[in-house]
């Protein structure tokens, strides 16, 4: 399968800058800040691609590197088949950026007046400029409030814009870097809506970055998860079957009533559990129990019948996004590296809490 | 469209993208050239208090204090524009966060940032000209003998000139941001050796030496001499010959400096930092 966006062992490093102190002190010592390294993926063509880390894990930079704004340290990426750094104007030929940054625009000048600025950039002469400044504002829905100044849009407006200059070229490929970030719900829904019909109605290829993990669910056909390095990718069932063949367990939820707090310590000592919480609702007590295998599961509700407690449901709940990104970074707090093993194990490899006796 | 055609297209829009923001703080614009009514008008009364005064260093200027120092501020404008429009339009995108949303562009970073500059250059061009129009129609200064041929290659290669410099200090800002001392040292030395305000010749000797280390030297004095006494491109030859070499000498240098600070810049991932 040919990909749109490949990269190998990708590396970025900045160098440390220096306070007065330590230029003082070590002039000529080198220190490197690891931005993001060893990053290999593959993006199809037609997906949303979504790259997902906190704050600080390498997204915005990888990004920037991809869309040749930022060289690499180490490491290849091809844009549509063309070398980052060797064919730069053809990588910028096929792909638009998109970012969450609205001060990006000439704020004094209309939404059109800004379109016809850049898609001059963008080669177009003057005639395509003005039919195709005419179909983006169309596809984002700003015709009626082309001719108003920048700067009495709406933060949504600003976004819409912003999408619209990133179609102005007809890239295949767009970068999208948080682009709900300052956004409201409703706009940040619309906007997402809207990225979808982007897709489907014109075939391109978002490549999108986000810490929301709600955003990457709806959006996204196939996730990486970054903190500096690749923890793990693929499509979120995937990744959540990856967790569970993984061994790394299920969660259950069970609602209990006449069960008191020393049966409740009881239960929370069992082997073979890998978290264990509970919270009372009125009468009945909601204990959320994370197992590695649900052989167990007979025995913790003979525990609790057996001290009087009457199980009223038990239901297993489906592990969420959220919950994959933090077993992913726990693992990444642990040294497992992207596979999941610490350095040379999968992440199916995870060695869980051990067992304290039944 | 053809490459050259293009690359006019694509200037154009920089040059009427800066219009229309200028114009838009039209209080501003109309400040500015009544604040160069204000100024020429001090320099016309400090000239009045030795107007009846012969001084032998304003001799072959014609004599007249006004015309020469009017031409020195009016074509300094350049000389400040070529130094600080390059590096000034690199941090006002920066600040305003549009340089990033350039860059992606098929367009090259050199491209942009001359093209950045072009308004600045026209702007300076409007002052000048309201400069000479207010001391010709108002002051009665003498342009009778004019040499516009001769004046305008003097302009055209006291741009590149300037231009070259700027671009040097345009580096400077693209990698420490701020502090840029080409900028520095050129306006602070040009202004006091430069003949602004005053013909080199009233200088010591030792300190017209160092005069003509700079182009703006020359670029004044073929300027003032092509407006004021219609010298010939012949007898103009020496200071063009001189603004040539200075050219031939920047430019390539100039060129290769801010390529070096754009891959510096891409690779420190700073480009757009400010």
């Amino acid at each position: 399968m040919a990909y749109i966006i490949e990269t190998f062992n990708l590396t970025k490093k900045f160098v440390h800058v220096k306070g007065f102190t330590e230029l003082l002190l070590h002039p000529f010592r080198k220190r490197e800040v690891i931005a993001f390294k060893d990053v290999s993926i593959k993006v199809k063509e037609g997906e949303i691609f979504g790259i997902l880390g906190p704050n600080g894990a390498g997204k915005t930079t990888l990004i920037k590197v991809l869309c040749t704004l930022i060289l690499p340290t180490s490491g290849k990426a091809f844009v549509d088949g063309h070398d980052i750094v060797k064919e730069e104007k053809e990588v910028k030929t096929s792909i638009g950026l998109i970012t969450g940054e609205e001060r990006s625009f000439y704020w004094r000048l209309t939404g059109r007046q800004n379109l016809k600025f850049f898609a001059h950039l963008y080669n177009l002469s003057p005639s395509e400029a003005q039919k195709r400044i005419d179909e983006v504002l169309e596809f984002v829905g700003l015709t009626e409030k082309a001719d108003d100044k920048f700067y009495s849009y709406s933060a949504g407006m600003k976004q819409r814009l912003a999408i619209a200059r990133g179609l102005l070229n007809d890239p295949k490929i767009l970068f999208m870097d948080e682009p709900t970030k300052n956004l409201d719900p409703i706009a940040a829904q619309n906007l997402r809506d809207f990225i979808k019909k982007i897709v489907k109605e014109q075939g391109k290829t978002v490549f999108l970055s986000t810490h929301n993990l709600t955003e990457a669910e709806q959006l996204c056909d196939r996730i990486a998860f970054i903190n500096k390095q690749i923890k793990a990718y693929g499509t979120i069932s995937e990744l959540k079957k990856m967790i569970q063949d993984a061994g790394r367990g299920e969660i259950y939820v069970i609602e209990v009533k006449g069960i008191d707090k020393k049966t409740l310590s009881r239960l929370k000592n069992l082997g073979d559990i890998v978290d264990f919480s509970y919270h009372f609702q009125s009468d009945s007590a909601l204990i959320e129990i994370h197992l590695i295998g649900r052989e167990i599961l007979p025995y913790i509700i003979e525990v609790i019948v057996k001290a009087g407690g009457k199980v009223y449901a038990c239901k297993r709940k489906e592990i969420v996004i959220d919950e994959i990104f933090k077993i992913i970074e726990e693992d990444g707090r642990n040294g497992r590296n992207k596979n999941g093993s610490k350095r040379e194990e999968g992440i199916e490899g995870k060695n869980h809490k051990g067992e304290k006796g039944r | 469209m053809n490459k050259n055609a293009n690359a006019i297209v694509k200037a154009l829009a920089f040059v009427k993208r800066d219009f229309m923001i200028t114009t838009s703080y039209k209080f501003s614009f109309f400040l500015q050239l009544f604040g160069i009514f204000l100024y020429v008008l001090t320099f016309y009364f400090i000239a009045k208090m030795f107007s009846s005064a012969s001084i032998p260093s304003l001799e072959p200027y014609g004599g007249d204090y006004f015309s020469f120092v009017l031409i020195g501020i009016a074509f300094s404008g350049y000389l400040t524009t070529g130094l600080g429009s390059f590096s000034g339009s690199i941090r006002s995108e920066q600040m305003m966060g549009t340089l990033e949303a350039m860059l992606v562009t098929p367009t090259s970073t050199p491209f942009i940032i001359i093209s950045s500059s072009l308004w600045s250059f026209i702007f300076t061009s409007i002052r000048v000209m309201v400069y000479l129009l207010i001391g010709v129609f108002l002051f009665d200064v003498n342009m009778s003998n004019v040499n516009i041929f001769g004046a305008l290659l003097v302009l055209a290669l006291t741009i590149i000139c300037f231009s070259s410099i700027g671009i040097i200090s345009a580096s400077f800002i693209m990698i420490f941001k701020q502090g840029d001392p080409i900028n520095w040292a050129f306006s602070a030395v040009s202004g006091l050796l430069g003949g602004v305000f005053y013909p080199i010749t009233v200088l010591p000797g030792w300190l017209q030496n160092f005069s003509y280390l700079l182009p703006i030297t020359y670029s004044l004095r073929a300027m003032r001499l092509a407006l004021l006494q219609g010298y010939s491109l012949e007898a103009l030859t020496p200071d063009i010959f001189a603004l040539i070499l200075f050219s031939i000498i920047l430019l390539p240098i100039s060129v290769t400096i801010f390529k070096y600070a754009v891959r510096r810049a891409k690779r420190e991932g700073s480009l757009a930092l400010y």
